[in-house]
């Protein structure tokens, strides 16, 4: 008679082997493999390290679940317990891991107390493709827990051959803006109510982030962090080195006027100010703004410039606030749901503006509850709780208009 | 209304608290200040009824030129309607209190009518003893215990002169302060400075021929009425028409007992001439006879002498031979010369007889020339004595009641024109907060309506929104009303009269009424607010607001237009787009600025009528009065004033009563110049010169108020009632302006004397004497025999002015302070209301980068604007306002410049504009506080 965790240990495989049947892509089953990993061995953290296949090679997170934002970390083959366990195609088992058993570890978790790690191979029957690596803070794993963890990394690795290969790693910019440790905390009489808990983040340079989660999870609360709308309770906030963190309400005033571009869920036109003067409104505000003209263009209401946003249908009004944030050659737009409030068609429409903007190497950060949407997205920061929760590097963003809902 | 839907209304007051405390101070703004300077005329009628009813104030004064005998007296007694007769005797005297010469109006202490009200003292009781009036006695500086004397007059008419004032009064015949309501007296000014109380019997009876000059009349039928109303003046008329028809039989009669007796004296007087001429006669008969006789004793006397002198020279010549012949002839002789010795001596007293006799006949000449003057005389009073009526004076004529009557009528006028302008205001803004509630509310309203509420159960929740509003603030008006208000004006009141304070006076119909109309005006606003919104369907009022329509405008088109900063264009847009706020503030901004002009104006062109009228019309400061001009004393006084530097002008001038055209009677004081040119030097027509005019002898230039007050018209006839009954028609030949608190008409010297058949005898100079001068030229003219007095009139009539100011400022004073709640009520509601409507592009503006500052300048660009034409619209509403109010609080003898006041215009401007200011800084402090993350709201 099995017992009960051998019941366990079955149930899991065979749940694994039901997410790589059902997974349409690669992503997805690797995703889907690394939550029921985490899932089953109660660990904190895990990682997805992806080899980039270039001459030399590095190691480099393609998704991982956890608080930290390691976007930027590589391993080299060879160093680390990352590299290692790539190079030797070997796992190991840091049941009770010191710190001194693996500095880079450390780096990679951003400082939290590392109680137990594991690391195996992710290898197809032609290739090596990364590493799986997953940490528990408070308690080791088990012996049967690290069992189920390789038997999972080596199903997983099974869908790999199933499916398509991974596409070319994504290139990420500079980082733009950094996040570190913030909180944001409100008193509402005697009753303290804490968003964020604690995040990490970096926004780099021309990427298109998503920030995904429930409702009440934090995310415009960390997008109004990230556009000077709002301030930290705690934690480091820089704009290119520039701290925020203690920025006065005339610096994040400056911050904004000159970095930022926003587009609300709810358009927010000056209903006063037909779509040109909305423009011109904000374009009044900076030294070197694009031609309103031609940014209303871009957006496609060329011929609607002279319209009041009450002549306007909600897609061109969602157009004509883009083009508002965009009027400014802002460093970043920041989206708050900006199709919440349209239709399917009109979301496309309005998705395939903000297609354009990317393209021209703006930086977009945007909240949506939408899943689709983080097709479109080069990261996808999945919030619960306060924190944020997982991250994908979308190697291959979807078009707009392959989007589907 | 269910339990639940109180709730939520409660709730809706909770959360719309400034809208509601707006339309609330509106009402309690509106109702308070009617009410207050309503009550204000009332409180003063029944404060005076009061005063008159506790000292038997007379119903009726009668003068007769002629006086009242005792039987006139018994027979005013058994007329229908009248309850006491009391005969008094008063007379005029002149009074010197340090270098003051001034009148006096001596009374005889009252039995049981116009009773003292004693304030200090007590009453006289001794012949030398006086009581006078409060006011008089702290103009000149008097007090109990103080003595002084009265100018002895040519007739006797007191028994002594020389007083001790024993006691300080009031009397219900002298209310008001202003001594011009005490009378004219005969002497200079006409002036009465001092009234007074001495015993009767200080009266010499004699000096009055035993008869009563003045009969006060009580009828108790009248007491039922306020001496103010309607009632009042119907009933008294009636009374007055019973004396009327008494009166003029008795004064007939007078007049005819007194044309007999005149015409008896003269008839005996033309006898004893004709006696006394027969005397004249026959004595000179007698003397001629007595001369024929001494002429004829003298020739036998001569002829005597002669044949004495014959004998003598015979007797020489005979000598002894005669002697001899004829013996005794010597002594024949001188026997002979001895009888003629005799016979001369009897001629020599006859001569002396004659002499006396001649004498005797010549006084007696001269006797019957007296008599024959006397004669004459009596036969000239005849011709002047006229069948002349009494004179009345009802109570609503007495100085002190229609002083009281005029400001009762200037607060009833206040009260409207200053309730209005709160009404219409308060309206808007009601209808504003109203309609901005409506509208905030519209998807509430259409859930209402989707989930079933009728219109009218919807409607009905607004309206007792805003009837609570109306009923708190009406409540609030009414304290505001009887503490504030009556309080500061009833301060003003009780300077000008002689009441201790004024009664308040509340009347619940009146409170009612107010307030009633008040809540019909404020939800008729609320309704009309209501009306359209609640019209349209559910499914519609859920879309929320309708956003504006956007349609492109005409001028949006224009190079010019699309030049402009984007800032205006906003602004533009705003006010295209917003009207119901534009239209608000404008409001609001306007009637605050209105409400200041008006105010200001109010105070100032009162004010300014001084200035104008001493700047355009009177250039002399002073006037000089001489009692009787028989040796030209008027041209010695004006010499003097002239030797000094000065310009000086001798005219007649003295205070008439006139019926004017529409039947009303008034004093008009009449200017005659002695000297056009001279005149006109000093008092100038700028009317009469433009038609040219000048003072010709077709009639009387006349005073403005009297135009416009009366309804006079250029070529009606004043008629003039001489103090001897005859009366006098004078046409009015043009109408000038004239701005001091008195009639007054200037006729041309030639017009003068054609139209009162009088020579022209001047009674008063003119002068224009440096302040500093003005003593030193009076102790020059002391000099002068029959001057009277100076008085420096222009400090007289600039007394006058700021005694009327002090009601008019506190009034200003009211309205200040109501302009400033009003401004901050609407500017304060509407700038938080655009605030938070605007709040999202604000917070949309300030997320993308505008600072603080340029939120601000998005709502203070709009602001500022709607101040200006705010501020525009108020100083025409204002300027208009200040002259109908002007024009409001002018009685029958005041009229005052209705121009523009510059500083009421620069004030309003700048009270305004701060205001408009202070209330968006307090406002635009919502700004900085806003939430940027607040956009995530839905």
């Amino acid at each position: 008679m099995l017992d009960k965790a051998a019941l366990q240990y079955y149930k899991t495989i065979g749940e694994l082997q039901g997410i790589i049947s059902t997974s349409e892509t690669l992503e997805s089953a690797l995703k889907g493999g690394l939550r029921l990993i985490v899932d089953s061995c109660g660990a904190q953290a895990a990682v997805v390290w992806y080899t980039d296949a270039s001459e030399n090679a590095q190691l480099r997170p393609y998704y991982w679940i956890g608080p930290m934002d390691i976007t930027n970390r590589r391993h080299a083959i060879g160093e680390g317990a990352v590299g290692r366990v790539f190079e030797k195609q070997m796992p190991e088992r840091y049941l009770e891991f010191k710190p001194e058993y693996d500095a880079e570890t450390l780096t990679d978790f951003e400082g939290e107390a590392i109680a137990s790690m594991l690391a195996m191979p992710l290898s197809s029957t032609n290739e090596d493709l990364g590493v799986v690596q997953v940490i528990k803070t408070e308690e080791p794993f088990t012996e049967e827990e690290a069992d189920l963890f390789e038997m999972l990394v080596l199903m997983a690795a099974i869908a790999i051959e199933e499916n398509e290969a991974l596409a070319a790693p994504w290139e990420h910019g500079d980082i733009v803006m950094s996040l570190r440790g913030i909180t944001r905390e409100f008193q509402n009489g005697e009753i303290l109510t804490k968003v964020l808990k604690g995040v990490n983040l970096d926004v780099y340079e021309g990427e298109f982030l998503v920030l995904l989660g429930e409702s009440g999870c934090g995310k415009s609360t960390l997008l109004n962090i990230i556009g000077g709308m709002d301030q930290a309770t705690s934690g480091e906030i820089s704009y290119l080195g520039q701290d925020l963190s203690h920025a006065t309400q005339d610096e994040l005033t400056e911050f904004r006027r000159n970095n930022i571009g926003f587009i609300f869920q709810s358009y927010n036109l000056m209903p006063n100010l037909n779509a040109l003067q909305n423009l011109n409104l904000i374009a009044e505000l900076v030294k070197e703004p694009r031609e309103s003209e031609k940014v209303l263009q871009v957006v496609g209401l060329e011929d609607r410039m002279r319209s009041y946003p009450s002549q306007l249908s909600g897609g061109q009004q969602q157009r004509v606030s883009i083009a508002r944030a965009l009027v400014k050659n802002p460093h970043i737009i920041l989206a708050d749901e900006p199709t919440a409030a349209l239709d399917y068609a009109t979301s496309i429409e309005v998705l395939q503006v903000m297609e354009e903007v990317i393209k021209d190497g703006t930086t977009l950060v945007m909240v949506t509850h939408n899943e689709e949407i983080t097709r479109m997205a080069n990261r996808v920061v999945r919030m619960r709780d306060g924190r944020t929760h997982e991250v994908t590097v979308n190697r291959h963003p979807a078009r707009a208009t392959d989007l589907v809902w | 209304m269910k339990p639940t839907q109180f709730k939520e209304l409660l709730a809706n007051i909770k959360a719309t608290i400034v809208s509601f405390i707006s339309i609330m101070m509106f009402v309690a703004l509106s109702v308070g200040i009617f009410v207050g300077i309503y009550r204000m005329s009332a409180a003063i009628e029944n404060t005076a009824q009061a005063y008159f009813d506790d000292y038997n104030f007379h119903n009726f004064q009668i003068t007769s030129a002629y006086g009242f005998t005792e039987s006139d007296i018994e027979k005013l007694k058994g007329l229908e309607g009248i309850d006491e007769v009391e005969a008094t005797r008063q007379t005029f005297l002149k009074m010197n209190i340090g270098n003051e010469r001034t009148s006096a109006k001596v009374l005889s202490l009252p039995e049981s009518i116009n009773m003292l009200d004693i304030k200090e003292g007590k009453l006289p009781v001794q012949d030398n003893e006086l009581l006078m009036l409060e006011a008089s006695a702290s103009k000149l500086g008097l007090t109990v215990g103080d003595t002084f004397s009265f100018e002895k007059p040519e007739d006797d008419y007191l028994c002594c002169y020389d007083f001790t004032i024993v006691g300080i009064a009031n009397s219900p015949e002298f209310v008001a302060i202003d001594s011009s309501s005490y009378g004219i007296s005969p002497f200079g000014s006409g002036t009465i400075t001092a009234v007074c109380w001495v015993c009767p019997d200080v009266f010499n009876s004699e000096a009055f021929f035993d008869l009563w000059p003045v009969v006060n009349i009580r009828s108790h039928e009248l007491d039922s009425f306020n001496t103010f109303s309607k009632e009042y003046a119907n009933a008294s008329d009636a009374i007055e028409d019973r004396i009327n028809e008494l009166g003029t039989t008795l004064a007939h009669e007078r007049y005819v007992d007194l044309r007999t007796e005149v015409e008896d004296e003269i008839s005996e007087g033309e006898t004893k001439l004709a006696d006394a001429r027969e005397d004249i006669a026959d004595g000179e008969r007698k003397l001629k006879d007595a001369r024929a006789e001494i002429d004829d004793g003298e020739e036998k006397l001569a002829a005597a002498e002669k044949e004495i002198d014959d004998t003598k020279k015979m007797i020489e010549e005979g000598g002894a031979l005669l002697a001899l012949a004829q013996p005794g002839l010597a002594e024949q002789v001188a026997q002979s010369e001895e009888q003629i010795k005799e016979q001369r001596k009897e001629l020599d007293k006859a001569r002396d007889e004659l002499s006396e006799k001649e004498q005797e006949i010549e006084d007696a000449r001269k006797e019957l020339q007296d008599k024959t003057a006397e004669v004459d005389e009596a036969r000239d009073k005849l011709d002047q004595l006229k069948d002349v009526n009494w004179a009345y004076v009802s109570r609503s004529n007495n100085g002190g009641v229609t002083s009281a009557d005029a400001l009762a009528d200037i607060m009833i006028r206040m009260s409207y024109s200053m309730a209005a302008l709160f009404v219409i205001v308060g309206m808007l803004v009601s209808y504003s907060a109203v309609s901005r509630l409506v509208h905030e509310q519209i998807i509430l309203v259409g859930t209402k309506k989707a989930l079933g509420l009728r219109r009218r159960e919807i409607t009905a929740s607004f309206l007792l929104y805003t009837a609570i509003a109306v009923v708190i603030g009406s409540v609030c008006g009414l304290i505001i009303g009887t503490v504030l208000v009556e309080s500061i004006i009833g301060i003003a009141v009780s300077q000008s009269f002689i009441f201790a304070g004024i009664q308040r006076y509340f009347s619940i119909p009146l409170a009612l009424i107010t307030s009633g109309i008040e809540l019909l005006l404020v939800l008729g606003a609320t309704w009309l607010a209501c009306h359209s919104i609640l019209r349209s369907h559910a499914v519609e009022l859920l879309r929320g607001e309708k956003p504006p329509t956007g349609k492109e405008r005409f001028f949006e088109k224009w190079a010019v237009w699309n030049k402009l900063p984007l800032y205006y264009q906003t602004i533009v847009n705003n006010c295209l787009n917003d009207k119901r706020r534009v239209f608000s503030t404008v409001v609001g901004v306007a009637g605050c600025t209105a409400l200041v002009v008006t105010a200001i104006t109010l105070n100032n062109n009162v004010l300014d009528s001084f200035d104008f009228h001493y700047r355009d019309i009177y250039h002399f400061n002073t006037i000089s009065f001489v009692d009787d001009n028989e040796e030209n004393s008027d041209e010695k006084i004006q010499s003097i004033i002239e030797d000094e530097g000065f310009t000086a002008s001798s005219v007649y001038r003295k205070p008439l009563i006139v019926e004017l055209p529409s039947g009303e009677e008034t004093n008009i004081r009449l200017v005659v110049p002695k000297d056009n040119s001279e005149f006109t030097r000093l008092y100038h027509i700028p009317e009469a010169e433009f038609y040219g005019g000048e003072l010709s002898s077709e009639g009387a230039w006349v005073c403005s108020a009297v135009q416009a007050h009366h309804n006079a018209k250029v070529g009606d006839i004043l008629i003039v009632k001489g103090s001897d009954g005859t009366n006098y028609e004078v046409p009015i030949a043009g109408f000038y302006t004239y701005y001091l608190q008195s009639n007054e008409m200037v006729l041309g010297r030639d017009a003068y004397e054609a139209l009162f058949d009088t020579e022209f005898e001047a009674n008063a100079i003119l002068a224009n004497i440096d302040d500093a001068s003005i003593e030193k030229v009076k102790e020059k003219l002391l000099t002068v025999e029959s001057f009277s007095e100076m008085f420096n009139d222009k400090e007289m009539q600039a007394n006058n002015f700021r005694t009327f100011s002090s009601v008019s400022s506190n009034v200003v004073m009211i309205y200040l302070v109501l302009a400033s709640l009003m401004a901050l009520v609407v500017l304060l509601n509407l700038n938080v209301m655009f605030i938070d409507e605007k709040k999202r592009e604000l917070i949309v503006l300030m997320i993308n980068g505008f600072s603080v500052k340029d939120a601000k300048k998005y709502i203070y660009n709009d602001t500022i604007v709607f101040t200006i034409v705010g501020i525009l619209i108020g100083l025409v509403l204002g300027i208009v306002m200040g002259s109908i109010t002007v024009g409001s609080i002018e009685v029958s003898f005041t009229f005052f410049y209705k121009g523009i006041n510059v500083a009421a215009v620069v004030i309003g401007v700048v009270f305004s504009a701060i205001l408009s200011l202070l209330m968006s800084i307090i406002a635009l402090r919502r700004i900085p506080r806003f939430k940027l993350t607040d956009i995530n709201k839905p």
